[in-house]
């Protein structure tokens, strides 16, 4: 099979190049092995914890971060584009790249935040959430959200919070299956007239509140039950992520997806990449367990495999690598250096990862790979979980790779 | 790392990382509470199995063998082959003759095309449908599919067989139970299609039923035989240097990989020859092989349902690809999800209603399709949603031989008159 342009890894990165490519023309196929990490998503993409000032300094604290290889004059076009790109897929997000809002973890934590999907829950600043009156609706049997603890995050920054709890026979029912009282299942029975009937039972809570929140289980498949759900209660909803999988998250894989396959991309699920062939330092072909027999040849890759835990980075007690093209890669040699004592420390092989140059093209044995492209979690010098910043890394490199290819800019001025 | 290989289970069970990714695209989990889910049924389940086969759940009946939950994996688990393997190896008691009916689809088959007239009179007629909704448990609201009064074979040795040596290439046809008995106008088109682009078609000699529906139904030991069968009659037919296509997209998927993981026999040396007729043709186009002519005023829109197994192939592209290659033809892809027919699951009184729901929101997406035609790979997908939407539904391979200028095709591969 021939194509323009093959990704293989068919997450976050892969769907923004693959999006990016499709629409300016390219036959593109995204090769992913499994379902992604959008399954887990919070609902929120994060930019940089310490805001997008920051960013600009990395360059002379953290020279080999995935933000310089992207290169200032880039980025802010990129992040400024990237509400646009979603919404024409069919997601709706709320922020701004220059200033961020404040998410609310399912633990009731407040974190930094660069876009949000527009039902949660988000805030400003913490002095915003001083003097709120909240009410926080749990479900009766479902277990994956904890609305105490949302409570007492909330209060810690000042607001009045009241936590009740609803039932319904449709809710209840679902628990005939031990292990499937899901947000995911929740999700498929709130619809048409039991959501009607779940809205009237809110209403009904409602004292003299001004917010109510409720977890995140409306709309597996669009963003209407919520808006329906909304419109019913007549007051200021909005939902708290819940413990995984994330509805809104699949929701939003679907739609990135069915975007992508619109403008015509192959979207190849459950397939992995054994083997490449390659010529004078560009790559000519992939192989895969299931085509087997054919291969899969193109002018450019893109690589969004992700880290560890996506097998985009591989370990065994000698070394890290990543395993599909044998890439060089940076990280510590010696095992006692991956890992530092405590769990919650800044933990080094969240560095780990793929080395690029300024194209974001990686290096085997030393020798340049002119036509692959490495986007995300799989390349080095980003610490996700310290400095929060894992989406806008995914999405930034995966522009910056869809314009290196195109050789010409994919957003707007 | 030796190590590391020798802890690697039968089915990797011990890789899932308890994500539940894959109870989200479980079809019947979306509609009946009472399955415990492929995590549960899988992964899960199996833990306890190794030790104690008592802890075998009869709950495992309810899974459709879609394998959507494989390949949402992200860890590569083999779940669907997992409760598969639980099913065939656990199943207690004798099939029902429901079952047996139902899996029966060469005896049957036989004998339905021979009085094809009075068979779909009788399964037309509502009455005698409740007669064997109360006498067997196939439930009378599904209209079974109709039986062809010719079988393919039958058609292909009177009309066909004698003309395919003038083709200087060929391929040998495994064209499953359901072109044989129900649609051999599929096996016709893809006589036409490979004759014009300068390929002769043979049959297998000695074809089986795929086993697909046996092991299904619980007949391992019959799906062992047939497999067995069409194992001899594939290599025979690659050691004189044939491919093997198939229009069947569960057949093909049984004779490459059901063969190997749920039966245990080793295909290896001919997997690779065994082929879907869209993957084979479009391969061969796209090495310049074989050439397609058009014709000008063909025109339709199309939305593209990817049946399970196609979708486990991993080999839809093939055919989205070959009708991207049709002008005047707009494709439109329908989101992957299951029809809930699953081969003879659908038919039977106490799966009708889950297999409905679960139908249903793919039959409004293609209600509200701009599409005049549907296509997809399975016959299976085709009866269900033909009875279930207003839309005709079409093999892709029945659409590029609407679509080509045969009389041109022949001239581009160079194949002369007939």
């Amino acid at each position: 099979m021939r194509y323009d342009t093959l990704i293989v890894g068919g997450g976050l990165g892969g769907l923004v190049s693959g999006i990016a490519l499709a629409r300016n023309g390219q036959r593109v196929a995204i090769i992913s092995a499994g379902r992604s990490a959008l399954h887990f998503l919070s609902g929120s993409l994060e930019l940089y914890a310490d805001g997008y000032e920051a960013i600009v300094k990395l360059a002379e604290s953290h020279s080999d971060h995935p933000y310089n290889s992207v290169g200032s004059e880039h980025l802010e076009r990129y992040l400024g584009a990237t509400k646009e790109i979603f919404e024409r897929a069919g997601v709706a997000l709320v922020g701004d790249h220059r200033r961020n809002h404040l998410r609310l973890s399912p633990t009731g934590a407040l974190r930094p935040a660069w876009l949000t999907m527009s039902e949660y829950v988000t805030f400003a600043s913490r002095g915003e959430i001083e003097g709120r009156r909240v009410l926080v609706v749990a479900l009766e049997g479902y277990l994956d959200f904890y609305p105490e603890f949302v409570a007492a995050g909330l209060e810690r920054c000042g607001a009045a919070c009241r936590v009740v709890s609803v039932g319904l026979d449709e809710l209840a029912r679902l628990r005939e299956s031990a292990t499937e009282m899901r947000a995911a299942n929740i999700s498929r029975v709130l619809v048409g007239p039991v959501l009607e009937r779940l809205a009237h039972k809110v209403r009904g809570l409602i004292e003299d509140e001004e917010l109510v929140l409720l977890p995140a289980v409306f709309g597996l498949e669009s963003s209407e039950p919520f808006e329906r759900f909304r419109e019913l209660l007549g007051s200021d909803v909005r939902v708290v992520a819940t413990a995984s999988a994330s509805v809104p998250g699949v929701r939003m894989q679907r739609l990135l997806v069915e975007e992508f396959t619109r403008l015509g991309g192959d979207y190849i699920l459950g397939d992995r990449v054994t083997d490449y062939r390659a010529e004078e330092g560009r790559i000519v072909a992939l192989r895969t367990v299931k085509h087997r027999d054919e291969e899969f040849t193109a002018d450019n890759f893109v690589l969004s495999t992700g880290s560890f835990f996506s097998h985009g980075l591989d370990s065994t007690p000698e070394g890290i690598f990543e395993p599909l093209f044998g890439l060089d890669i940076s990280a510590a040699a010696s095992r006692e250096e991956w890992t530092a004592r405590h769990i919650l420390d800044t933990q080094p092989f969240q560095r780990f990862g793929v080395k690029v140059d300024g194209h974001l093209r990686p290096t085997i044995d030393g020798g340049e790979v002119h036509n692959l492209h490495v986007v995300g979690a799989v390349l080095a010098g980003a610490d996700p979980v310290k400095e929060g910043c894992g989406a806008g890394v995914v999405v930034a490199t995966a522009l910056r790779a869809a314009e290196e290819i195109l050789g010409h800019r994919v957003t707007r001025e | 790392m030796k190590l590391e290989h020798k802890n690697i289970s039968e089915n990797n069970f011990e890789q899932c990382t308890k994500c539940t990714i894959c109870t989200l695209y479980c079809p019947m989990v979306e509609v009946n509470p009472l399955y415990p889910g492929p995590k549960q049924s899988g992964p899960d389940g199996e833990r306890y199995r190794l030790k104690e086969p008592m802890y075998y759940d009869e709950g495992l009946n309810y899974c459709l063998n879609c394998k959507r939950c494989e390949i949402s994996c992200p860890s590569g688990v083999r779940i669907g082959d997992i409760i598969a393997l639980a099913k065939v190896r656990n199943r207690k008691g004798l099939p029902t003759v429901r079952d047996m009916l139902l899996s029966s689809t060469v005896s049957v088959g036989s004998v339905a095309t021979r009085m094809s007239g009075l068979v779909n009179r009788s399964l037309e007629s509502e009455r005698f449908r409740r007669g064997l909704e109360s006498m067997v448990g196939i439930d009378h609201r599904h209209t079974l599919p109709r039986y062809a009064e010719e079988s393919f074979e039958e058609w292909f040795r009177r009309e066909a067989a004698e003309k395919q040596s003038c083709y200087s290439r060929r391929v040998s046809y495994f064209h499953g139970c359901y072109a044989n008995y129900n649609d051999p106008a599929l096996g016709r088109e893809l006589v036409e299609v490979l004759n014009a682009v300068g390929y002769g078609v043979r049959l297998l000699e000695g074809e089986r039923c795929c086993g697909m529906v046996k092991i299904a139904n619980g007949r391992k030991e019959r799906a062992m035989r047939d497999a067995k069968r069409n194992l001899v009659a594939i290599r025979r037919a690659v050691a004189e240097g044939d491919k093997v296509v198939a229009t069947s997209s569960s057949c093909t998927f049984a004779l490459r990989d059901e063969y190997q993981y749920l039966l245990g026999l080793d295909n290896e040396d001919v997997k690779d020859s065994i082929t879907l007729i869209t993957r084979f043709l479009f391969r061969q186009w796209e090495r310049g092989n074989i050439k397609f002519a058009f014709r000008e005023d063909f025109r339709m829109r199309v939305a593209y349902h990817s049946a399970c197994h196609i979708e486990r192939l991993g080999w839809a592209i093939y055919s989205t690809s070959l009708l991207r290659l049709v002008p005047g033809l707009e494709l439109e892809m329908l989101p992957s999800r299951c029809c809930g027919m699953a081969g003879t699951y659908g038919f039977k009184r106490e799966n009708y209603d889950y297999s409905q729901a679960i139908g249903r929101p793919l039959f409004d997406l293609i209600e509200a399709s701009g599409a005049e035609v549907v296509a997809t790979d399975c016959e299976s997908c085709k009866w269900n949603i033909e009875r279930s939407t207003s839309k005709r539904v079409m093999h892709p391979l029945s659409i590029l031989a609407a679509a080509l200028d045969m009389e041109r095709t022949r001239e581009l591969n160079g194949v002369m008159d007939k």
